[in-house]
Protein backbone atom coordinates (compact mmCIF):
# COMPACT_ATOMS: atom_id res chain seq x y z
CA UNK A 1 0.00 0.00 0.00
CA UNK A 2 2.48 2.08 1.40
CA UNK A 3 4.64 1.55 -1.67
CA UNK A 4 1.92 2.40 -4.59
CA UNK A 5 0.80 5.71 -2.79
CA UNK A 6 4.32 6.68 -2.95
CA UNK A 7 4.47 5.51 -6.71
CA UNK A 8 1.26 7.99 -7.45
CA UNK A 9 2.59 10.36 -5.65
CA UNK A 10 5.54 10.38 -7.91
CA UNK A 11 4.09 9.76 -10.88
CA UNK A 12 1.63 13.19 -10.34
CA UNK A 13 5.05 14.96 -9.60
CA UNK A 14 6.23 13.89 -13.38
CA UNK A 15 3.09 14.93 -14.48
CA UNK A 16 3.46 18.11 -13.22
CA UNK A 17 6.98 18.80 -14.56
CA UNK A 18 6.01 17.31 -17.93
CA UNK A 19 2.73 19.46 -18.31
CA UNK A 20 4.87 22.79 -17.16
CA UNK A 21 7.89 22.13 -19.58
CA UNK A 22 4.83 22.56 -22.19
CA UNK A 23 3.34 25.70 -20.88
CA UNK A 24 4.59 28.64 -20.29
CA UNK A 25 3.04 31.71 -18.31
CA UNK A 26 3.23 35.22 -18.06
CA UNK A 27 1.68 38.16 -15.63
CA UNK A 28 0.02 40.70 -18.10
CA UNK A 29 0.01 43.16 -15.74
CA UNK A 30 0.27 46.85 -17.53
CA UNK A 31 -0.17 44.93 -20.53
CA UNK A 32 -3.49 46.17 -22.75
CA UNK A 33 -2.27 44.54 -26.37
CA UNK A 34 -0.66 41.57 -27.40
CA UNK A 35 0.80 40.67 -30.99
CA UNK A 36 1.02 37.59 -31.40
CA UNK A 37 3.55 36.39 -35.27
CA UNK A 38 2.84 32.59 -35.76
CA UNK A 39 3.36 30.12 -38.57
CA UNK A 40 1.10 27.85 -36.60
CA UNK A 41 -2.41 27.17 -35.66
CA UNK A 42 -3.34 29.09 -32.60
CA UNK A 43 -6.11 27.69 -30.36
CA UNK A 44 -7.07 31.33 -28.29
CA UNK A 45 -9.15 31.19 -25.46
CA UNK A 46 -10.45 33.82 -22.67
CA UNK A 47 -8.84 32.56 -19.54
CA UNK A 48 -9.86 33.93 -16.05
CA UNK A 49 -6.34 35.07 -14.61
CA UNK A 50 -4.27 38.10 -15.72
CA UNK A 51 -2.05 36.16 -17.35
CA UNK A 52 -0.81 34.82 -20.32
CA UNK A 53 -0.60 30.90 -20.67
CA UNK A 54 0.74 29.36 -23.65
CA UNK A 55 0.66 25.64 -24.05
CA UNK A 56 2.09 23.58 -26.76
CA UNK A 57 -0.67 22.04 -29.60
CA UNK A 58 -3.92 22.67 -29.93
CA UNK A 59 -7.17 20.14 -30.01
CA UNK A 60 -9.49 21.94 -31.89
CA UNK A 61 -7.46 23.65 -34.55
CA UNK A 62 -5.07 23.18 -37.67
CA UNK A 63 -5.85 20.74 -40.47
CA UNK A 64 -6.13 17.13 -38.84
CA UNK A 65 -4.18 14.93 -41.40
CA UNK A 66 -1.28 17.17 -41.67
CA UNK A 67 -1.23 17.49 -37.20
CA UNK A 68 -0.97 13.14 -37.17
CA UNK A 69 1.97 12.90 -40.00
CA UNK A 70 4.97 12.77 -36.50
CA UNK A 71 7.72 11.74 -38.22
CA UNK A 72 8.06 16.47 -38.57
CA UNK A 73 8.19 16.85 -34.91
CA UNK A 74 11.35 17.10 -32.47
CA UNK A 75 11.05 13.85 -30.61
CA UNK A 76 10.96 15.02 -26.76
CA UNK A 77 14.43 14.59 -26.44
CA UNK A 78 16.99 14.97 -28.88
CA UNK A 79 20.25 12.86 -27.68
CA UNK A 80 22.38 14.70 -30.00
CA UNK A 81 21.44 18.23 -28.97
CA UNK A 82 22.64 17.60 -25.70
CA UNK A 83 25.06 20.61 -24.83
CA UNK A 84 23.61 22.56 -27.16
CA UNK A 85 20.68 25.04 -27.33
CA UNK A 86 18.23 25.73 -30.29
CA UNK A 87 18.98 29.00 -31.87
CA UNK A 88 16.40 30.32 -34.19
CA UNK A 89 16.96 32.66 -37.03
CA UNK A 90 13.78 35.19 -35.77
CA UNK A 91 15.48 36.18 -32.39
CA UNK A 92 16.51 34.94 -29.21
CA UNK A 93 14.03 31.85 -27.61
CA UNK A 94 13.84 34.12 -24.18
CA UNK A 95 10.94 31.76 -23.32
CA UNK A 96 12.14 28.20 -23.41
CA UNK A 97 9.45 27.37 -25.59
CA UNK A 98 10.68 28.40 -28.99
CA UNK A 99 9.15 31.63 -28.29
CA UNK A 100 10.99 35.16 -28.40
CA UNK A 101 8.42 37.34 -26.16
CA UNK A 102 9.15 41.02 -25.66
CA UNK A 103 7.56 44.19 -23.89
CA UNK A 104 7.49 47.14 -25.65
CA UNK A 105 5.37 49.54 -23.31
CA UNK A 106 1.92 48.41 -23.31
CA UNK A 107 2.43 45.92 -26.21
CA UNK A 108 3.69 42.51 -25.44
CA UNK A 109 5.07 40.94 -29.02
CA UNK A 110 5.18 36.89 -29.17
CA UNK A 111 7.27 35.64 -31.78
CA UNK A 112 7.14 31.90 -32.85
CA UNK A 113 10.51 30.84 -33.52
CA UNK A 114 9.46 27.35 -34.46
CA UNK A 115 8.25 26.72 -38.27
CA UNK A 116 5.15 25.17 -38.89
CA UNK A 117 6.55 21.78 -39.28
CA UNK A 118 7.94 21.82 -35.63
CA UNK A 119 5.10 22.83 -34.21
CA UNK A 120 1.53 21.00 -33.33
CA UNK A 121 0.15 24.46 -33.13
CA UNK A 122 -0.10 26.79 -29.96
CA UNK A 123 -2.77 27.16 -27.12
CA UNK A 124 -3.17 30.17 -25.84
CA UNK A 125 -4.51 31.73 -22.96
CA UNK A 126 -5.28 35.46 -22.24
CA UNK A 127 -7.40 37.41 -20.01
CA UNK A 128 -10.45 39.68 -21.53
CA UNK A 129 -8.14 43.00 -20.67
CA UNK A 130 -5.89 42.80 -23.34
CA UNK A 131 -6.83 43.35 -27.32
CA UNK A 132 -4.86 40.74 -29.76
CA UNK A 133 -3.47 41.28 -32.78
CA UNK A 134 -2.55 38.02 -34.57
CA UNK A 135 -0.71 37.04 -37.72
CA UNK A 136 -0.82 33.23 -38.21
CA UNK A 137 1.95 33.21 -41.07
CA UNK A 138 1.36 31.25 -44.39
CA UNK A 139 -0.46 28.13 -43.20
CA UNK A 140 -1.83 28.77 -39.62
CA UNK A 141 -5.43 29.05 -38.91
CA UNK A 142 -7.38 30.73 -36.23
CA UNK A 143 -9.81 29.29 -33.80
CA UNK A 144 -10.72 32.22 -31.44
CA UNK A 145 -13.42 31.70 -28.46
CA UNK A 146 -15.08 34.27 -25.81
CA UNK A 147 -12.80 36.86 -26.48
CA UNK A 148 -14.87 39.93 -26.19
CA UNK A 149 -11.80 42.59 -27.04
CA UNK A 150 -10.21 43.85 -29.86
CA UNK A 151 -9.63 41.41 -32.47
CA UNK A 152 -7.18 41.81 -35.49
CA UNK A 153 -6.50 38.57 -36.94
CA UNK A 154 -4.77 37.66 -40.50
CA UNK A 155 -4.22 34.11 -41.94
CA UNK A 156 -3.02 33.44 -45.33
CA UNK A 157 -4.24 29.90 -46.33
CA UNK A 158 -5.68 29.14 -42.82
CA UNK A 159 -9.56 29.44 -41.94
CA UNK A 160 -10.42 32.10 -39.01
CA UNK A 161 -12.81 30.94 -36.96
CA UNK A 162 -14.18 33.66 -34.22
CA UNK A 163 -17.07 31.83 -31.77
CA UNK A 164 -18.59 34.05 -29.04
CA UNK A 165 -17.10 37.15 -29.87
CA UNK A 166 -18.21 40.56 -29.62
CA UNK A 167 -15.68 42.98 -32.06
CA UNK A 168 -14.12 45.18 -32.93
CA UNK A 169 -12.85 42.52 -35.57
CA UNK A 170 -10.74 43.02 -37.90
CA UNK A 171 -10.15 39.86 -40.03
CA UNK A 172 -8.78 39.35 -43.14
CA UNK A 173 -7.40 35.72 -45.29
CA UNK A 174 -6.53 34.81 -48.44
CA UNK A 175 -7.43 32.27 -49.17
CA UNK A 176 -9.17 30.84 -45.86
CA UNK A 177 -12.93 30.59 -44.87
CA UNK A 178 -13.41 32.54 -42.40
CA UNK A 179 -16.72 32.12 -39.91
CA UNK A 180 -17.91 34.45 -36.89
CA UNK A 181 -20.34 34.32 -34.43
CA UNK A 182 -20.91 37.24 -32.32
CA UNK A 183 -23.21 37.17 -29.00
CA UNK A 184 -23.42 41.03 -29.45
CA UNK A 185 -21.88 43.58 -31.07
CA UNK A 186 -19.72 46.55 -29.95
CA UNK A 187 -20.51 49.71 -31.08
CA UNK A 188 -17.73 51.54 -30.29
CA UNK A 189 -15.41 50.36 -33.40
CA UNK A 190 -16.29 48.84 -37.02
CA UNK A 191 -16.14 45.57 -37.84
CA UNK A 192 -14.33 44.26 -41.05
CA UNK A 193 -13.92 40.87 -42.43
CA UNK A 194 -12.04 40.26 -45.95
CA UNK A 195 -10.73 37.34 -47.81
CA UNK A 196 -9.61 37.07 -51.19
CA UNK A 197 -11.47 33.61 -52.15
CA UNK A 198 -12.36 32.28 -49.17
CA UNK A 199 -16.23 32.31 -48.34
CA UNK A 200 -17.32 34.79 -44.97
CA UNK A 201 -19.99 33.71 -42.81
CA UNK A 202 -21.24 36.01 -40.29
CA UNK A 203 -23.70 35.21 -37.63
CA UNK A 204 -25.07 38.16 -35.69
CA UNK A 205 -27.71 38.28 -33.11
CA UNK A 206 -31.11 39.66 -34.78
CA UNK A 207 -31.40 42.37 -32.47
CA UNK A 208 -27.68 44.04 -33.72
CA UNK A 209 -27.65 47.58 -34.56
CA UNK A 210 -25.58 47.60 -37.56
CA UNK A 211 -24.84 49.70 -40.91
CA UNK A 212 -23.84 46.94 -42.86
CA UNK A 213 -21.33 46.80 -45.89
CA UNK A 214 -21.47 43.35 -48.10
CA UNK A 215 -19.51 43.24 -51.24
CA UNK A 216 -18.42 40.32 -52.93
CA UNK A 217 -16.75 41.37 -56.59
CA UNK A 218 -17.11 37.72 -57.74
CA UNK A 219 -19.45 36.08 -55.58
CA UNK A 220 -23.01 36.23 -54.20
CA UNK A 221 -24.15 37.60 -51.13
CA UNK A 222 -26.88 36.08 -49.01
CA UNK A 223 -28.69 37.19 -46.04
CA UNK A 224 -31.73 36.83 -43.94
CA UNK A 225 -31.81 40.75 -42.24
CA UNK A 226 -33.64 43.05 -44.14
CA UNK A 227 -31.17 45.15 -45.32
CA UNK A 228 -33.46 48.60 -45.95
CA UNK A 229 -31.69 50.95 -48.54
CA UNK A 230 -31.12 53.98 -46.48
CA UNK A 231 -31.07 56.74 -49.64
CA UNK A 232 -31.14 55.68 -53.33
CA UNK A 233 -29.08 58.55 -54.56
CA UNK A 234 -27.12 55.05 -56.68
CA UNK A 235 -24.45 57.83 -56.64
CA UNK A 236 -21.93 56.04 -55.01
CA UNK A 237 -18.55 55.74 -56.54
CA UNK A 238 -17.07 52.87 -58.29
CA UNK A 239 -16.42 49.17 -56.62
CA UNK A 240 -19.79 50.38 -55.02
CA UNK A 241 -21.72 49.32 -58.21
CA UNK A 242 -21.04 45.77 -56.83
CA UNK A 243 -21.60 46.59 -52.64
CA UNK A 244 -24.68 46.06 -51.19
CA UNK A 245 -25.12 48.55 -47.91
CA UNK A 246 -28.26 48.88 -45.55
CA UNK A 247 -29.32 49.37 -41.94
CA UNK A 248 -30.43 46.68 -39.81
CA UNK A 249 -31.94 47.51 -37.20
CA UNK A 250 -32.12 51.32 -37.78
CA UNK A 251 -27.88 51.54 -38.31
CA UNK A 252 -25.02 51.59 -36.16
CA UNK A 253 -21.62 50.69 -35.63
CA UNK A 254 -20.08 49.76 -39.44
CA UNK A 255 -19.63 46.25 -40.40
CA UNK A 256 -17.86 45.63 -43.58
CA UNK A 257 -17.58 42.20 -45.12
CA UNK A 258 -15.88 41.77 -48.51
CA UNK A 259 -14.70 38.63 -50.64
CA UNK A 260 -13.19 39.17 -54.34
CA UNK A 261 -14.24 35.39 -54.97
CA UNK A 262 -16.33 33.74 -51.98
CA UNK A 263 -19.63 34.26 -51.29
CA UNK A 264 -20.95 36.03 -48.10
CA UNK A 265 -23.60 34.69 -45.62
CA UNK A 266 -24.89 37.37 -42.62
CA UNK A 267 -27.32 35.39 -40.83
CA UNK A 268 -29.42 36.01 -37.86
CA UNK A 269 -28.51 34.05 -34.76
CA UNK B 1 -67.76 143.97 15.61
CA UNK B 2 -64.15 143.90 15.00
CA UNK B 3 -62.15 144.62 11.47
CA UNK B 4 -62.77 141.23 9.83
CA UNK B 5 -66.57 140.66 10.74
CA UNK B 6 -66.73 144.54 8.89
CA UNK B 7 -64.94 143.62 6.04
CA UNK B 8 -66.64 140.21 5.27
CA UNK B 9 -70.13 142.48 6.03
CA UNK B 10 -69.06 145.24 3.64
CA UNK B 11 -70.77 144.25 -0.08
CA UNK B 12 -74.00 143.15 2.31
CA UNK B 13 -73.84 146.33 3.81
CA UNK B 14 -73.20 148.37 0.18
CA UNK B 15 -76.38 146.34 -1.28
CA UNK B 16 -78.33 147.73 2.02
CA UNK B 17 -78.89 143.74 2.70
CA UNK B 18 -77.91 144.34 6.57
CA UNK B 19 -80.94 144.18 9.16
CA UNK B 20 -81.19 147.66 11.23
CA UNK B 21 -79.14 146.17 14.16
CA UNK B 22 -76.55 145.22 12.36
CA UNK B 23 -76.04 148.53 10.33
CA UNK B 24 -75.77 150.48 13.49
CA UNK B 25 -73.06 147.89 14.69
CA UNK B 26 -71.66 148.75 11.64
CA UNK B 27 -71.63 152.58 11.18
CA UNK B 28 -70.88 152.41 14.87
CA UNK B 29 -67.41 150.57 14.23
CA UNK B 30 -66.83 152.51 11.30
CA UNK B 31 -66.41 155.93 13.13
CA UNK B 32 -63.77 154.59 15.33
CA UNK B 33 -62.05 152.85 12.65
CA UNK B 34 -60.03 154.68 9.76
CA UNK B 35 -59.05 151.42 8.08
CA UNK B 36 -62.41 150.58 7.61
CA UNK B 37 -63.40 153.24 6.36
CA UNK B 38 -61.00 153.32 3.58
CA UNK B 39 -61.71 149.70 2.34
CA UNK B 40 -65.44 150.86 2.51
CA UNK B 41 -64.67 153.30 0.10
CA UNK B 42 -62.50 151.53 -2.16
CA UNK B 43 -65.49 148.91 -2.38
CA UNK B 44 -68.07 151.25 -2.97
CA UNK B 45 -65.95 152.65 -6.37
CA UNK B 46 -65.36 148.85 -7.50
CA UNK B 47 -69.12 148.46 -6.99
CA UNK B 48 -69.95 152.01 -9.17
CA UNK B 49 -67.49 151.02 -11.63
CA UNK B 50 -69.35 147.71 -12.30
CA UNK B 51 -72.49 149.01 -12.54
CA UNK B 52 -70.97 152.03 -15.29
CA UNK B 53 -70.29 148.81 -17.57
CA UNK B 54 -73.29 148.11 -19.68
CA UNK B 55 -74.56 144.77 -19.65
CA UNK B 56 -73.90 142.12 -23.11
CA UNK B 57 -77.70 141.01 -23.92
CA UNK B 58 -77.75 137.94 -26.34
CA UNK B 59 -78.57 138.62 -30.05
CA UNK B 60 -82.28 137.25 -30.70
CA UNK B 61 -81.44 134.07 -33.20
CA UNK B 62 -79.26 132.95 -30.12
CA UNK B 63 -82.00 131.90 -28.15
CA UNK B 64 -83.65 130.04 -31.17
CA UNK B 65 -80.77 128.00 -32.15
CA UNK B 66 -79.94 127.29 -28.52
CA UNK B 67 -82.91 125.51 -27.68
CA UNK B 68 -82.56 123.76 -31.01
CA UNK B 69 -79.62 122.55 -29.94
CA UNK B 70 -80.54 121.56 -26.58
CA UNK B 71 -83.34 119.26 -28.61
CA UNK B 72 -80.76 117.98 -31.14
CA UNK B 73 -78.63 116.89 -28.58
CA UNK B 74 -81.07 115.51 -25.83
CA UNK B 75 -82.70 113.64 -28.91
CA UNK B 76 -79.38 112.08 -29.83
CA UNK B 77 -78.55 111.17 -26.22
CA UNK B 78 -81.73 109.47 -26.25
CA UNK B 79 -80.71 107.07 -29.25
CA UNK B 80 -76.94 106.86 -27.84
CA UNK B 81 -78.75 105.45 -25.14
CA UNK B 82 -80.60 102.30 -26.85
CA UNK B 83 -76.66 101.75 -28.56
CA UNK B 84 -74.98 102.21 -25.29
CA UNK B 85 -73.97 98.42 -24.24
CA UNK B 86 -72.94 97.51 -28.40
CA UNK B 87 -70.09 100.12 -28.43
CA UNK B 88 -68.83 98.80 -25.30
CA UNK B 89 -69.28 95.43 -26.37
CA UNK B 90 -67.50 95.74 -29.59
CA UNK B 91 -64.47 97.74 -27.85
CA UNK B 92 -63.80 95.07 -25.41
CA UNK B 93 -63.41 92.30 -28.93
CA UNK B 94 -61.29 94.73 -30.03
CA UNK B 95 -59.00 94.82 -27.14
CA UNK B 96 -59.28 91.43 -26.64
CA UNK B 97 -58.15 90.94 -30.52
CA UNK B 98 -55.44 93.33 -30.04
CA UNK B 99 -54.06 91.33 -27.36
CA UNK B 100 -54.34 88.25 -28.66
CA UNK B 101 -52.58 89.71 -32.33
CA UNK B 102 -50.22 91.57 -29.84
CA UNK B 103 -49.52 87.65 -28.40
CA UNK B 104 -49.01 86.40 -31.62
CA UNK B 105 -46.99 88.75 -33.54
CA UNK B 106 -44.69 88.42 -30.34
CA UNK B 107 -44.65 84.35 -30.52
CA UNK B 108 -44.29 84.61 -34.21
CA UNK B 109 -41.21 87.16 -33.65
CA UNK B 110 -39.90 85.04 -31.34
CA UNK B 111 -39.94 81.92 -32.93
CA UNK B 112 -38.62 83.87 -36.10
CA UNK B 113 -35.38 85.04 -33.86
CA UNK B 114 -34.93 81.51 -32.89
CA UNK B 115 -34.97 79.58 -36.03
CA UNK B 116 -32.49 82.44 -36.98
CA UNK B 117 -30.47 81.56 -33.95
CA UNK B 118 -31.06 78.09 -34.85
CA UNK B 119 -29.87 77.64 -38.42
CA UNK B 120 -26.92 79.76 -37.17
CA UNK B 121 -26.29 77.28 -34.98
CA UNK B 122 -26.54 74.61 -37.03
CA UNK B 123 -25.11 76.10 -39.76
CA UNK B 124 -21.77 76.49 -37.01
CA UNK B 125 -22.30 73.07 -35.97
CA UNK B 126 -21.87 71.63 -38.76
CA UNK B 127 -18.99 73.54 -39.49
CA UNK B 128 -17.81 72.56 -36.21
CA UNK B 129 -18.47 68.85 -36.74
CA UNK B 130 -16.60 68.90 -40.06
CA UNK B 131 -13.93 69.94 -38.45
CA UNK B 132 -13.89 67.43 -35.93
CA UNK B 133 -14.53 65.02 -38.51
CA UNK B 134 -10.88 66.01 -40.11
CA UNK B 135 -9.39 65.96 -36.48
CA UNK B 136 -10.71 62.76 -35.67
CA UNK B 137 -9.67 61.22 -38.94
CA UNK B 138 -5.88 62.78 -38.79
CA UNK B 139 -5.41 61.58 -35.18
CA UNK B 140 -6.94 58.14 -35.10
CA UNK B 141 -5.28 57.22 -38.61
CA UNK B 142 -2.16 56.74 -36.73
CA UNK B 143 -3.97 54.14 -34.02
CA UNK B 144 -2.51 51.29 -33.48
CA UNK B 145 -5.85 49.42 -33.73
CA UNK B 146 -6.88 48.18 -36.90
CA UNK B 147 -10.42 48.74 -36.26
CA UNK B 148 -10.02 52.45 -35.37
CA UNK B 149 -7.74 52.95 -38.34
CA UNK B 150 -10.98 51.60 -40.11
CA UNK B 151 -13.17 54.04 -38.36
CA UNK B 152 -10.89 57.15 -38.65
CA UNK B 153 -11.25 56.18 -42.51
CA UNK B 154 -15.16 55.85 -42.21
CA UNK B 155 -15.09 59.31 -40.71
CA UNK B 156 -12.86 60.77 -43.95
CA UNK B 157 -16.20 59.83 -45.99
CA UNK B 158 -18.39 62.29 -44.13
CA UNK B 159 -15.83 65.22 -44.58
CA UNK B 160 -17.92 66.57 -47.87
CA UNK B 161 -13.79 68.22 -48.63
CA UNK B 162 -11.31 66.95 -46.87
CA UNK B 163 -7.94 69.04 -47.50
CA UNK B 164 -5.04 67.74 -48.69
CA UNK B 165 -3.52 67.18 -45.45
CA UNK B 166 -6.36 64.30 -45.18
CA UNK B 167 -6.41 63.04 -48.58
CA UNK B 168 -2.85 62.60 -48.13
CA UNK B 169 -3.31 60.60 -44.68
CA UNK B 170 -5.57 58.30 -46.18
CA UNK B 171 -3.45 57.64 -48.97
CA UNK B 172 -0.55 56.84 -46.53
CA UNK B 173 -3.27 54.69 -45.23
CA UNK B 174 -3.43 52.78 -48.91
CA UNK B 175 -0.38 52.63 -49.34
CA UNK B 176 1.33 51.84 -46.16
CA UNK B 177 -1.14 50.43 -43.76
CA UNK B 178 -0.01 46.71 -42.75
CA UNK B 179 -3.59 45.62 -42.56
CA UNK B 180 -5.60 44.86 -45.49
CA UNK B 181 -9.02 45.38 -44.45
CA UNK B 182 -7.74 49.17 -43.45
CA UNK B 183 -6.17 49.53 -47.13
CA UNK B 184 -9.47 48.53 -48.52
CA UNK B 185 -10.99 51.18 -46.21
CA UNK B 186 -9.08 53.91 -47.69
CA UNK B 187 -9.33 52.62 -51.19
CA UNK B 188 -13.43 52.50 -50.99
CA UNK B 189 -12.97 56.29 -48.87
CA UNK B 190 -10.42 57.57 -51.76
CA UNK B 191 -13.12 56.35 -54.39
CA UNK B 192 -15.29 59.06 -54.07
CA UNK B 193 -12.68 61.83 -55.21
CA UNK B 194 -11.90 60.55 -58.93
CA UNK B 195 -11.43 63.95 -60.25
CA UNK B 196 -8.43 64.21 -57.85
CA UNK B 197 -5.39 63.89 -59.24
CA UNK B 198 -3.92 63.43 -55.81
CA UNK B 199 -6.16 60.35 -55.67
CA UNK B 200 -5.44 59.18 -58.91
CA UNK B 201 -1.60 58.93 -58.75
CA UNK B 202 -1.92 57.53 -55.39
CA UNK B 203 -4.21 54.72 -56.62
CA UNK B 204 -1.72 54.44 -59.61
CA UNK B 205 1.67 54.21 -57.98
CA UNK B 206 -0.37 51.53 -55.46
CA UNK B 207 -1.14 49.30 -58.34
CA UNK B 208 2.75 48.94 -58.39
CA UNK B 209 3.40 47.89 -54.89
CA UNK B 210 0.14 46.61 -53.81
CA UNK B 211 0.43 42.44 -53.65
CA UNK B 212 -2.82 41.71 -51.47
CA UNK B 213 -5.55 41.01 -54.42
CA UNK B 214 -8.61 42.19 -53.03
CA UNK B 215 -7.05 45.55 -52.60
CA UNK B 216 -5.21 45.13 -56.40
CA UNK B 217 -9.19 44.52 -57.21
CA UNK B 218 -10.29 47.43 -55.63
CA UNK B 219 -7.86 50.21 -57.22
CA UNK B 220 -8.06 48.12 -60.79
CA UNK B 221 -11.95 48.72 -60.67
CA UNK B 222 -11.13 52.72 -59.43
CA UNK B 223 -9.12 53.23 -62.34
CA UNK B 224 -10.96 51.47 -65.30
CA UNK B 225 -14.02 53.65 -63.91
CA UNK B 226 -12.28 56.85 -64.35
CA UNK B 227 -10.62 55.34 -67.28
CA UNK B 228 -6.77 56.70 -66.72
CA UNK B 229 -4.85 55.59 -69.34
CA UNK B 230 -1.80 56.07 -67.18
CA UNK B 231 -3.00 53.35 -65.16
CA UNK B 232 -2.28 50.73 -68.92
CA UNK B 233 1.00 49.96 -68.26
CA UNK B 234 1.22 49.11 -64.43
CA UNK B 235 -2.27 46.27 -64.98
CA UNK B 236 -0.01 45.66 -68.17
CA UNK B 237 3.13 44.42 -66.05
CA UNK B 238 0.46 42.67 -63.48
CA UNK B 239 -0.56 40.06 -66.17
CA UNK B 240 2.96 39.21 -66.57
CA UNK B 241 3.58 38.27 -62.54
CA UNK B 242 3.18 34.65 -61.94
CA UNK B 243 2.13 35.47 -58.32
CA UNK B 244 -0.75 37.57 -59.32
CA UNK B 245 -3.89 35.61 -58.99
CA UNK B 246 -6.18 34.52 -62.11
CA UNK B 247 -9.05 35.94 -60.83
CA UNK B 248 -7.25 39.05 -60.69
CA UNK B 249 -5.93 38.58 -64.13
CA UNK B 250 -9.10 38.47 -64.90
CA UNK B 251 -10.10 41.71 -63.83
CA UNK B 252 -7.06 43.69 -65.57
CA UNK B 253 -8.60 41.94 -69.04
CA UNK B 254 -11.74 42.85 -68.56
CA UNK B 255 -10.53 46.57 -67.25
CA UNK B 256 -7.93 46.93 -70.03
CA UNK B 257 -10.75 46.72 -72.60
CA UNK B 258 -13.25 49.36 -70.80
CA UNK B 259 -9.65 52.07 -70.85
CA UNK B 260 -8.82 50.83 -74.19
Amino acid sequence: MKRTGMLSIVFMLMCIVTNAQKEFKKSLSGISRIEIETGTSIFLKKGASNEIIIKEGCSNCGNEEEMDQEEFYEPEEDEKAKGLTAIYAGGEDNTGVGIYMEKDGEILRINDLKSFYKRKGLTIIVPNAVAIKMNCGNLGSANIQNITNELEINTTVGYIKLNNVTGPVTAHSSTGNIDAVFTSVNQTAPISISSSTGMIDVSLPSNTKASVELKSTMGSVYSNFNLIEPREDGLKAIGGHKSITGNINNGGVKIALKASIGNIYLRKK
Amino acid sequence: MNCKEIELRIFDYLEGQLSKQEVSQFEGHLTQCEACNRELKARKKLLDTLQVIPQEKPLPGHLDSFEQMLTREKHRLKKDDALKVQPLYWKRAFQIAASFLLLLLGYLYGEYRGTQLAHTQIVQLQEQSQQLKTNMTLAMLDNRSASKRIQAVNYSEEIKMPDNQVLEAIVGRLQKDDNVNVRLAAAASLSRFQENRLVKDAFISALETEENPDVQIAIIQFLVHIKDERSVTPMKKLLNQPEVPDYVKFQVNQGLDQIL
